[in-house]
Order: C-alpha cells, then structure tokens, then sequence
C-alpha cells in the first residue's frame, strides 16, 4: 500500500521535474535569442506627439541635433526598434496577386546608416546602396530593393538563391537585393522557432511614417552617458514633441527589459523543482522510517542470529532502491537500528559478530542488559511493549 | 466527543513532533504555492462588471470584404459598420468605443506634456459599465450629437494634474483642442480592461496587458476622432490605408460596439438584427461573409479571447500538482504515524470503541494537521503574493488576498487534509484488536 503511494508520489514528482525542466529550458532558449545587431552600442530615442506637417523638419532637427552630441557615432532614423516599438508588422505573399500568403513579418523601415549603425551581418548579395533610399508617402515605401534575414529567405524560398525573389506587401512591391545574418523582431517572445528572426530590412528617405523613432550609436562605455544628454537636448531640439520616457532606452535596456517575465518564470519554476525535491525527500524520509519501525522486530531477529549493522542497511538499501531514495533510507535504517538493537536487549557493540552460535547462553544475562537501557530512559521511541515481546522471542527459541 | 478526540489528536502531535513537522510543512508548502496561484487565477479570471456581465455583450459582423473561408469574424469591425449599428439604437444601452495615445497638457498646471492615452466612446459607456464617479458626471447623448468638447477624466490624472480635488470645469488641451472637464472617476480598475479587449487568441497566450490601468482621458466618439485625428491605431487592414491614422472609411478595422441588452428575448432580437444588417450589407456588395455574425455575452468574449495569461494558467497547474505531491507526502506520514499507534487502537477497540469512532479520531487528527498547515499555508500565500506584487506585469498590483480566498486557504487545508486523512484512518479503523492485545 504505501510503496504504491511512494511510487505514484515519485512518479508525479518526476513528471513535475520534468515538465518544469523542459519549461525553463524552453525560457532559457527564448531569453538567449540572437539579436543580430550590437546591442551593446545602440540606444534609441523615441518622440511622440507632434504634428504630422512638422515630422520631416522635426527629423531633420532631431538628426543634427543629436549627431552633435559628444562621442555620438551616428543618429539614424528606424522605424522598429529590435526588443523596443513594434511598427511594421504585416503579412506578405509572394505574388503579386496576393494569392500565396509568406508569413507576418516584421519590416524595418529605416533612413541611411541605419542598418549600418544596427551592424547586422550579410551574407549574401549587397548592402544598401545611397539611391535605395527612396522618399515615400503611404505608410510603406511602395518599391524597395530590401535585405532579409537568413531565416525569413528559407522560409520563402527553401533551397533556392533568395537574391534578386521579390514579395509584396498589398500593393507595395519589393526586391530582395541582400541576405542578413539575424536581425531579430521587436517582440521575438510571441513567435515560435525561427519566426522570431522573419524581418526585412526596407531603406527609405526620412517621411511622416519614418519619424520620432531615431537609432543611436556610440561606444558602450559613452552610450548611457550619451542617452542621458539626449534626453537632455530633446526638450531644446524638439519642444514641440514629447519624450516617450519609456521607449527611450539603450538596446540593452530592452531586452532585459523584453525578457523580464521570462527570468521571473524560470525563477519560479526553480523554485518549484527545488521545494519539491525538498518535499518529496521528506516524503520518503517519513515513509522509511515507517518501513523501518514495522520492521524492528524482523530486524531484532536479524541482528540476534548474528548480522552485522553494517549489512542491515546495506539490505535496506537494496531492498528499497527501487525507490531511488537509497540515502535517506540508508541513514534513517541506520539511525533505527542504533536505536532498535540496544532497545530490543541486542548488544551494541560492533564487535559482536556471532551470537547466533550461543543463543540460548545469551538470553539471561541479556534481560539484565535490556533492563539497563531501558531504564535509561532514552529508548522509549515508538513501539510500546516491545522489548518484552524481544525477550519472549528468544525464551521460546531457547 | 470531538473535544475528546481534539485532544488526543494534540497529545499524538505532541508526542512525535518530528512527524508533525513534516506533515505540517508538507501542507503548508503545497497550500502557500497553490493559494497563491489561485488567487491570481481568481483575481485574473474575475468578472470585470459583477453587476452588469449578464447583460453586456459584444456584436461582431465580419467587415473584411476579402473572399475566403474565414470561421471567424475580425475581433473589431470597421467604422461603417459599427457606427450603423451604434445608431441604429435596438439595444438597451450601446457604446462605441476606441482609443489612440493623444497629447495632453493643463493650462495653468505646471507639468511637461504628457502622452496618455484616450478613449472615445459615447454617452452610454458610463451607466453601460457601472463606472464610479468622484466629481460631476459623464456627458449626454446630445454632447455626442454636438460633437461637444468635453471631458471626463480617471482618478490618477485629476491626482496627477489637480493634486485630486474637484476639477470639474477646468481645462485641458488635447493636442491642439481645449476641452471642459464635466466629470472625475473614482479609483476604477476593471480586471481586466474588458472593453478594449481583443486579438487575444493570437496573442499566445501573452496576455497581461490586458490588465493595465484605464485610460485616463474619456472624451465623446465623434469629438475624440476630429481632435485626434490621423493618430488612431487600426487593429488590421485589409489594405494599405490612404491616410494611415485617419481611419473613418479606410479599409481597416479599429471601432468596437458594446451592446446592453436586458433580457434572452431581447438578445435574441438583437442577434436577428445583427443578421439582418450583415445581410442588407452584403447586398450591398459590402460584406461578403454575412453568416459570419456573432453576439458573444461579455464572459463568453473574454473566454474567447484566453485573457488570463499563460502563465498564470500554467503557474496554476504546476502549484496543484504540487500540493498533490505534498498530498500523497501526507497521506504516506499520516499512515505511518496511525499504525504506529496501532496496539493503542487496539486497546481503544476492545474497551468499545467502534470503527467509525477510530476512523473519526483519526480524521479530527489529520484535520488538526490541515488546520496547522493552514495557518503556515496562508504566511506562504502573503509571501507568495508579496512575490507576485514584485514582479514585471501588468496586474501585479492587483494581487492581494481577499476575503474569499483568505476562507479558500482554510477550507482547502483542511479538506485536502482530510482527503490525505481517510486512507490511513481506514487502515487504521481496521486494525484487529486481538492481534495487537496479545503483542501488548
């Protein structure tokens, strides 16, 4: 009866571990996601609420502006920023009719420097050249010759050269002119796999739909110094728009910032594995003791005709190892049986190894022995009545 | 009897304190972590309008005029379509509802601009949601018809902005409009925002924010789109809109309609209505999907929409194979602990007790056992809802225990102590005393 309640315990135990281990490996593997740009030297500035007729001069004031700041790299306009605002995401097809759909994607529409100041990797075909950047007037440039991830390109085009494949996003057409390494989404943590990576990288002139959303690049060790005095100069560059406090960020920042839930849920499920580990050892340790308690007698016996305490928890062990509670029931047999021997009227003296050959000389001057221990008041644990019971064992032997 | 076996129970506790310990941490851990968890599930999937839900719901007809096999139609509809079911006034009560970040600043207050975020809904929303005033009131539907420039504003601004005294009659300027304060909420935090919710079902299960604060700014429909023109957010497209941000007639869906209606024979009506309209429109080369209608209650849209978070349902689901481990943890100690005692039962048997009198003993012990547990489990529960509070979501403010769940701790205690209790009281209640009398 209580094996099969161990067993179940230990059952679902593992079947907790188990699905929690798969959990946070699933987290881990979330939060280590590769980016593909150098997060550490990028920040991003972001503005709200001006007028859509001030947004050109606006960016053209932001762009100077911030570009004069001490140890600023480079200011470019990005519409999306990776782990930070989600503005281009949309559904593709890969013919003009729109009648083979490609997956939702994420389009980085971003001004000159942009995908140079993010430092992407390419691997296949070019860079953007000056004239890919091209003004627009609707919310998405309408013919672009763009770069997409290496992951997005598998994705349309297994096996095949994506270089030169075209899609269309409505009726906007674009060009796939070159293949980044990773450039990772926005918000990578709601997309399965390799969707996290499925972005394009669109070049465009600065416009109303590619405003207040600027990319900065400095050195690591510059760059919160650097976030801080662009803070500061907005207010001077651009008192008619407010700073999103929030969005305003370095890259870094960000992410630990995107994947927060994540370390708190791997924190909670740690801590689920750890307690119940905890429990379950107990569990067993409060089992094992019962198994050893209904066994005192059968143990007595065992240590009258002459085993030793060394091999009494050595057959405990075997006997419950099935269990895979081995230590705890090796040290709670032990610790019963230092307390079981002296009780039961047994010597406890590791020297004496052969009383099975003299049990019947034994037996008195045992009753002397057992009525000094119990009378030693510390022998009381557990089973009432048993010492008699011992002695009783062995008169009807004898 | 029960005093008797209380205190037998407390002298056994007593007597192998070792034992105890362990039960009672056993169920203090599996109640702590399974209250706590429940309590957010409890806080999360909670009616966010107690006394209305029964009565609101949510109309949908599907606008996407694009042809394929859509079972469902789009979570918001477009503009058209909501605004002629709005005016066509067949329910009780009908709010439209959208909302876009707007530029705010308080002539007179010395604050930088701010960017909060503003709903535009009509004159019913107020009374529809039940929501609490502080100062002054909503507006009425002749300030819908007026396009009136007014506003009503949440508990945290009027805090923000006027340090929370009745600023009923100030000004505010939204981007470049000046609007009239006419009302100031009192504190109000639905859980969730259940009138913007939508899109749920593809968020897997990322749906936290869900549970962020009110908006702050109200102000009448047609009044919010004129002011706040070319800065509304659509939920999706079917094409590229001519001018994004500027939506009335664009080929997007961004509106949504909250309908009250009192009684089935009038949801019934309403839903024959709603038909009847998907199906004129389709006539009208409009809509090309009419059948795809749907009038879901206000539980029944948030159950669609999955609005508790994933990992509150998963949190949930690790806490109670938890106590069901801490559980088989107990009944494995309880049982140990009875048959130990078992020439004791003995001795009590052949003086006269009956089985069920042993079997009750045992259980006032294993209930006693869930009752101590308990109380360590409701520690746990405050330090586990202490850890909520601290982490990064939206609804962490929300996590406190309530009355309800404060009873729940116990009565769970006990009954999952109880539950843990009555295999080993049966084993124990069939001891055979002569067997046992005779080792004594």
């Amino acid at each position: 009866m209580a094996t099969v309640l161990i067993a179940l315990e230990i059952a679902l135990a593992c079947a907790v571990l188990c699905n929690a281990c798969f959990l946070i490996a699933g987290r881990i593997d979330a939060i280590q996601v590769d980016s593909g740009v150098d997060e550490a030297s990028l920040a991003t500035v972001q503005l709200a609420g001006y007028e859509n007729a001030h947004a050109v001069d606006l960016n053209a004031r932001v762009l100077t502006g911030l570009g004069s700041i001490a140890g600023v790299q480079s200011v470019s306009l990005l519409n999306s920023i990776p782990f930070g605002a989600r503005r281009g995401t949309a559904g593709i097809t890969t013919d003009m009719a729109g009648k083979h759909f490609g997956g939702v994607v994420e389009f980085y529409v971003g001004g000159p420097g942009s995908l140079s100041a993010l430092g992407t990797r390419l691997v296949a075909g070019r860079n953007p050249q000056p004239d890919d950047f091209r003004p627009f007037t609707a919310l998405m440039p309408d013919d672009a010759s763009v770069q997409v991830t290496r992951a997005l390109a598998e994705h349309l085009w297994p096996g095949v050269d994506p270089l030169g494949k075209e899609f269309w996003l409505d009726k906007s057409h674009f060009r796939v002119v070159g293949v980044i390494d990773h450039l990772v989404r926005p918000d990578p943590g709601g997309w399965p796999g390799d969707s996290r990576d499925w972005s394009v990288f669109v070049p465009a002139q600065s416009s109303v739909y590619l405003s207040g959303s600027y990319l900065l690049r400095a050195a690591p060790t510059d760059l919160p110094r650097v976030l801080r005095d662009a803070r500061a100069a907005i207010a001077k560059i651009a008192p008619d728009a407010v700073l999103d406090q929030d969005g305003t960020q370095t890259l870094g920042d960000l992410r630990t910032r995107s994947f927060q839930k994540d370390r708190a849920m791997i924190g909670m499920l740690v801590g689920v594995i750890v307690a119940l580990l905890l429990v379950t050892a107990l569990g067993i340790v409060g089992l094992a003791s019962f198994w050893v308690a209904q066994r005192r007698r059968q143990i007595g016996i065992r240590r009258a005709i002459g085993a030793t305490r060394r091999e009494l928890p050595d057959r405990q062990l075997r006997h419950r190892a099935g269990h895979g509670a081995g230590l705890c029931t090796q040290s709670v047999a032990d610790d019963a049986l230092r307390t079981a021997a002296p009780a039961a009227g047994l010597p406890a003296d590791r020297r004496r190894r052969t009383v099975a050959a003299r049990p019947a000389r034994r037996a008195r001057p045992r009753v002397a022995r057992r009525g000094r221990a119990a009378g030693g008041g510390d022998e009381g644990i557990a089973v009432p009545g048993m010492e008699g019971r011992q002695w009783e064992t062995g008169k009807t032997r004898a | 009897m029960f005093g008797y076996y209380l205190d037998l129970a407390l002298r056994s506790l007593k007597r192998n304190k070792v034992l105890t310990a362990l039960m009672v941490i056993a169920i203090a851990v599996g109640i702590g972590a399974s209250m706590t968890t429940l309590t957010v599930m409890h806080l999360l999937s909670g009616d966010p309008v107690p006394t209305r839900s029964g009565t609101l719901f949510y109309p949908q007809v599907d606008g996407n005029p694009t042809p394929g096999d859509f079972k469902q139609p789009l979570d918001v509809m477009d503009y058209q379509s909501a605004v002629d079911l709005w005016g066509a006034h067949r329910a009780d009560a009908q709010t439209l509802v959208v909302d876009s970040p707007v530029r705010l600043s308080a002539p007179g207050v010395n604050l930088p601009t701010l960017m909060p975020s503003m709903l535009s809904t009509t004159s019913d929303f107020f009374p529809m949601f039940d929501v609490p005033f502080r100062y002054g009131s909503g507006w009425s539907a002749d300030d819908d018809a007026r396009h009136a420039r007014v506003a009503v504003i949440s508990d945290d601004l009027n805090h923000k902005l006027f340090g929370g005294r009745d600023s009923v009659g100030q000004v505010l300027r939204l981007r470049d409009t000046d609007v009239r304060i006419v009302g100031v909420l009192r504190p109000w935090r639905p859980s969730p925002v259940f009138y913007t919710v939508a899109g749920g079902r593809f968020a897997n299960g990322d749906t936290a924010d869900f549970y962020g604060k009110t908006q702050d700014v109200f102000t009448p429909f047609f009044t919010g789109l004129e002011l706040n023109d070319g800065n509304f957010q659509q939920f999706t497209c079917w094409h590229m809109p001519e001018r994004p941000g500027h939506l009335q007639n664009s080929p997007c869906a961004w509106v949504r309609l909250w309908v009250q209606l009192g009684d089935a024979g009038k949801v019934a009506a309403y839903k024959q209505f709603l038909d009847g309209y998907a199906a004129q429109q389709a006539a009208l080369g409009r809509i090309v999907r009419p059948q795809n209608t749907r009038l879901r209650s206000l539980m029944q849209w948030l159950d669609y929409n999955g609005v508790v978070p994933g990992d509150v349902r998963l949190q949930t689901w690790l806490a109670f194979a938890f106590l069901a481990i801490c559980l088989f943890n107990m009944i494995g100690l309880l049982l140990a602990k009875f048959l130990r005692r078992s020439g004791e039962i003995g001795v009590r048997r052949a003086l006269g007790a009956s089985r069920g009198a042993v079997f009750a003993q045992c259980l006032v012990e294993a209930g006693l056992v869930g009752l101590i547990g308990g109380i360590g489990g409701l520690g746990l529960t405050l330090l586990g809802l202490w850890l909520v509070r601290r982490q990064p979501v939206a609804y962490a403010d929300l996590a406190h225990l309530d009355v309800s769940m404060f009873v729940a701790t116990f009565v769970t205690a006990i009954a999952a102590s109880l539950l843990a209790g009555v295999l080993p009281a049966f084993r124990a209640s069939r001891v055979a005393p002569g067997l046992q009398l005779k080792t004594l």
